[in-house]
């Protein structure tokens, strides 16, 4: 009997990951020159205002209570051009991640490793099509508030009207996963459409997502187990942070390190994640269609 | 001889006036001059939000001049409509659509007579007799026995003469009240409670919350009525009493009321009549809902009863640790809380107007469903509300005129209170990095809106609510606060419970208690009171230069060159005083071999240096070194290295460079 499909695409992925270490590499460098040039900002900011007094020996350093009120009074122009800088880095690194799904997308696909000129190639060329892409996906983002609004509907069928007198903050924690989940899976669908759109090419952004969705529901079982065990991965990424964090000095060099470590971990599991998704939609593809009737499948006679 | 006598007669005669009222009225023993006396008895008709009442005063003139007119308030009637003073002075307090405006509707006014009809002619002048004065507070007088004066009624505005404001009633008496008499007075009225609430009163859905909802007399003070509109910045100010007061509601209904109540009774028509008493309280509001869950517990002598709602059930221990604590730690800070009874009630989530809020023996909270523990603005404002018994309600200061001298002191006695609760590092707010407390709370808005009025203000002559806020709680919080850590803790406790137990029951001034803390503190704090009482100037002191050289060598005619086995070094510290607050500080100067040096400055000129050689390298100067003037607006001037350091950004930015890059990952694809 074969191994699930599942299992083996998730098991290749991970053999194969050694061979995208410079996509993954790329992918960490981004997030940390974004957060370096963030951090350094404010760095700066907290440096001239009380780089030469004694504040920081209260708790907290120069976080404490008293430092951030005057700090938040006498900087209040310096914070307003740091959350537009903090935005415009946001949506800068958001743009960047999406000019490098291209490149990644596109590797996966031909698996055969890192291969520099392909990726950079079709990051060039699949930048403007995964922005009409998501031009696409964004609607589905109303799914989410109509979602909301269906629960509590059901919890009110359930309980009556004042359900949330009878589910405290049950009620609230089954709303804030509701949200929570539609947004990760909404990020999913979104993967797979670019995946689609690798594939074929000549796909737009819209036959690009029906495809993923297409694929989302006649595969659901595939999709939902290999979401479920990525998932089980990051949530175990996430615990030994956790735990690890309370080990860990307040701050200073090996704390930076740590996180360096973890990210490269998470990094290592979206890539891992992208090749997964890749080959469960290459096996898709490749399994031949029954046709309707019960005849069997038409076979090409070359 | 005789005239030791005389004074013996006058003495005990006048002892027999004060304690007349305490005969006259309950068993119990007065802790305070029973001078205005309330049996209510009062109706709820939930469907159209209104309180059918009839009530009877008594009244005492405990001044020693004839009063020809009583003066009441009527603070419903700010929420009558728009071009009230109250609405006018802040017209977002109130949506003026699809709302039940409030009100006190007056039906008929009666008073008892002073004199007796009979007349008698004495050296050759007719004088009509004088009532004898036998009123009880336990025996009203029927109304037919009064004398109607519903015509006599007029509404005044002492303060800015606004002719649609009716919440001052001017009621002038058919005949002098002499000095040392008391009379009855019998209101019928009906009072609508503005729905939604409007400033700590009214009804939502199920939810009824009465406060300041009956026809209340001012203060008659130093030959004048203290009867102030109601202002959108000011409180109450009212002299003590007793209050019996009937409460009938639906069956279903749960009450809670300041005082204690007995069982209920039932009438015919199933609803439910709750007698609440309260002894020696200027004050009496009441809620009812039929949502409440109730929670009941004995902490030491004290009964609690916890008013919540249903959705914040799982709150109700949260509560009861800082109503515990509360109960605890303020008598051991201010006093005994001379009350068997503590009501806490969770106003309901459309009626937030009515939380927050002091009246005697019950106060009001608010909470929302999911608050973390580590945010604790529920427990702040409990304990905050609790800390009101002591200050607004034993110590009476008038809220209108002075409203620092509550507000301030009970902002005071909610951060110890809050500190002993939660430690001193983040009682307000324990929430990964951001840990808060009161204090920091407290500066943030002295450095934001410190500047614009002085603090000795009546309430609504305060440029802005942000105004208000700072001048009645913030600054006079950091104020005491700084007195404290500048005197140390035990004389400042002692100049607190010294003001507490000399002024219960009483209505002191700020110059009272300035005359208490120089006694007790055996220092002049005049000028620090006028400074902060009567200017708006800021106190902030910094260290503006520090240099520390080795010393030249001496060169020319008749000077030898000085021999140093060790370097000696010429230092000089400038200081500055920033504001125009002047206060005495601290400086600490350390040096490169970690030894430190005090020096003293008076802070009255606009700077001072300090000139000194020493055989180690000067590093820094710090006024103020143990953060005792939390009225300086910037600590972070108050000290400068003479090499700037960047230790501290460097370990802040290798904490956070971890959480943007988690941030970041929110948006990875």
């Amino acid at each position: 009997m074969n191994k699930p499909t599942v299992i083996q695409a998730v098991g290749r992925a991970f053999s194969q990951i050694r061979r995208y270490r410079m996509t993954i590499g790329l992918l960490f460098l981004l997030n940390l020159a974004t957060s370096l040039t963030i951090t350094h900002l404010f760095r700066v900011v907290f440096q001239s205002h009380a780089g030469d007094s004694h504040i920081d020996e209260l708790p907290g350093g120069l976080f404490n209570g008293h430092h951030l009120v005057e700090l938040t009074q006498s900087e209040a122009s310096a914070f307003g051009v740091l959350t537009v800088a903090v935005v415009i880095g946001f949506a800068l690194f958001g743009a960047a991640q999406l000019f490098l799904a291209g490149g990644v997308a596109a590797q996966v696909h031909l698996d055969k490793g890192d291969n520099p000129r392909v990726f950079w190639r079709a990051c060039g060329f699949f930048f403007p099509r995964f922005i009409r892409l998501a031009l696409w996906t964004a609607p589905l983002l109303a799914l989410i508030p109509i979602a909301v609004v269906s629960l509590r509907g059901v919890l009110t069928l359930i309980y009556g009207t004042n359900f949330d007198d009878q589910l405290g903050m049950t009620a609230v924690y089954l709303q804030m996963l509701l949200v929570v989940g539609l947004l990760l899976l909404l990020k999913q669908l979104f993967a797979l459409a670019r995946l689609q759109m690798v594939r074929k090419p000549a796909r737009s952004g819209l036959q690009s997502l029906v495809a993923a969705v297409m694929f989302c529901i006649q595969k659901l079982p595939t999709i939902a187990t290999c979401l479920f065990l990525f998932t089980l991965m990051y949530v175990l990424l996430g615990f030994t942070w956790i735990e690890c964090r309370a080990l860990l000095p307040e701050h200073g060099l090996l704390l930076v390190l740590m996180h360096q470590v973890w990210i490269l971990g998470k990094k290592t599991l979206d890539v891992a994640l992208t090749h997964t998704e890749c080959s469960l939609l290459e096996h898709h593809a490749a399994t031949p269609q029954v046709r309707p009737g019960g005849m069997p499948p038409m076979r090409r006679i070359y | 001889m005789i005239g030791r006598f005389t004074l013996l007669g006058v003495t005990m005669l006048g002892w027999f006036f004060v304690a007349l009222p305490a005969l006259t009225l309950n068993a119990g023993e007065a802790l305070s001059p029973r001078i205005a006396n309330y049996r209510i008895e009062a109706r709820l008709t939930p469907e159209t939000r209104t309180i059918s009442a009839r009530q009877y005063l008594l009244w005492h003139n405990q001044s020693r001049v004839a009063v020809d007119e009583l003066q009441f308030h009527l603070y419903l009637n700010a929420f009558r409509h728009t071009q009230t003073t109250f609405l006018k002075e802040r017209p977002s307090s109130a949506r003026p659509y699809d709302r039940v405006w409030g009100g006190v509707d007056l039906k008929t006014i009666k008073v008892q007579k002073t004199r007796t009809g009979v007349q008698e002619e004495v050296n050759g002048a007719v004088r009509e007799h004088i009532r004898a004065d036998h009123n009880r507070f336990d025996a009203p007088p029927t109304p037919e026995t009064l004398l109607d004066v519903t015509d006599r009624q007029s509404f005044i505005r002492p303060d800015d003469g606004n002719i649609h404001d009716q919440t001052v009633l001017r009621l002038p008496l058919p005949e002098l009240l002499p000095a040392g008499a008391s009379i009855w007075v019998y209101f019928e009225f009906e009072a609508t409670l503005p729905d939604p609430p409007i400033a700590r009163t009214g009804a939502a859905a199920d939810y009824f919350f009465a406060g300041q909802w009956f026809p209340k007399i001012g203060v008659w003070q130093n030959g004048a009525w203290n009867c102030h509109q109601f202002h959108r910045y000011s409180e109450f100010f009212a002299d003590f009493g007793v209050y019996d007061v009937a409460l009938t509601v639906p069956a279903n209904y749960h009450v809670g009321a300041t005082g204690r109540a007995a069982a209920p009774s039932q009438d015919q028509a199933g609803n439910l009549t709750y007698h609440f008493q309260a002894e020696d309280v200027h004050d009496f509001a009441w809620t009812a809902s039929p949502d409440f869950v109730v929670h009941e517990e004995d902490v030491d002598q004290v009964h609690v009863r916890l008013l919540i709602q249903p959705q914040h059930r799982e709150q109700i221990e949260r509560h009861m640790v800082a109503a515990r604590h509360a109960l605890r730690a303020g008598p051991e800070l201010l006093g005994p809380y001379p009350y068997d009874t503590l009501t806490i009630v969770d106003p309901h989530p459309e009626a937030g107007e009515t939380g927050g809020m002091e009246y005697p023996t019950l106060i009001t909270v608010g909470t929302k469903r999911g608050l973390p523990k580590g945010v604790r603005v529920m427990e702040a404002t409990l304990i905050h509300e609790f800390a009101h018994q002591y200050f607004y309600h034993l110590v009476a200061s008038n809220e209108f005129e002075e409203s620092w001298l509550d507000e301030g002191f009970t902002s005071y006695a909610e951060m110890r209170m809050m500190h002993s609760l939660f430690g001193d590092t983040a009682p307000m707010l324990d929430l990964f990095d951001l840990k808060v407390s009161d204090q920091h709370m407290n500066r943030a808005q002295l450095i934001a809106n410190g500047s614009i009025d002085a603090m000795a203000k009546k309430s609504w002559e305060y440029k802005s609510y942000s105004s208000y806020g700072v001048n009645s709680y913030a600054k006079p919080a950091l104020a005491l606060t700084t007195l404290e850590r500048v005197l140390g803790r035990d004389t400042f406790d002692k100049i607190l419970r010294t003001y507490v137990k000399q002024y219960r029951f009483k209505h002191p001034t700020a110059a009272d208690f300035i005359v208490v803390a120089n006694v007790v503190s055996g220092r002049n704090f005049n000028e620090f009171f006028d400074q902060l009482m009567n200017d708006n100037g800021a106190l902030d002191y910094a260290v503006t230069d520090v240099r520390s050289q080795p010393k030249p060598a001496v060169h020319g005619k008749g000077l030898e060159p000085e021999k140093q086995d060790n370097p000696v070094y010429v230092n000089r510290v400038e200081l500055r005083r920033l504001g125009t607050f002047r206060f005495p500080v601290e400086i600490e100067l350390r040096f490169a071999d970690g030894s430190t040096k005090q020096e003293q400055w008076d802070g009255r000129d606009s700077w001072h240096r300090l000139e000194f050689e020493s055989t180690a390298k000067l590093e820094s100067a710090h006024i103020d070194p143990d953060y005792k003037i939390l009225l300086d607006i910037n600590f972070t001037n108050n000290s400068r290295r003479r090499t700037a350091d960047s230790d501290g950004a460097d370990r802040l930015a290798s904490r956070w460079l971890g959480r943007w890059q988690w941030l970041l990952e929110a948006l990875a694809l």
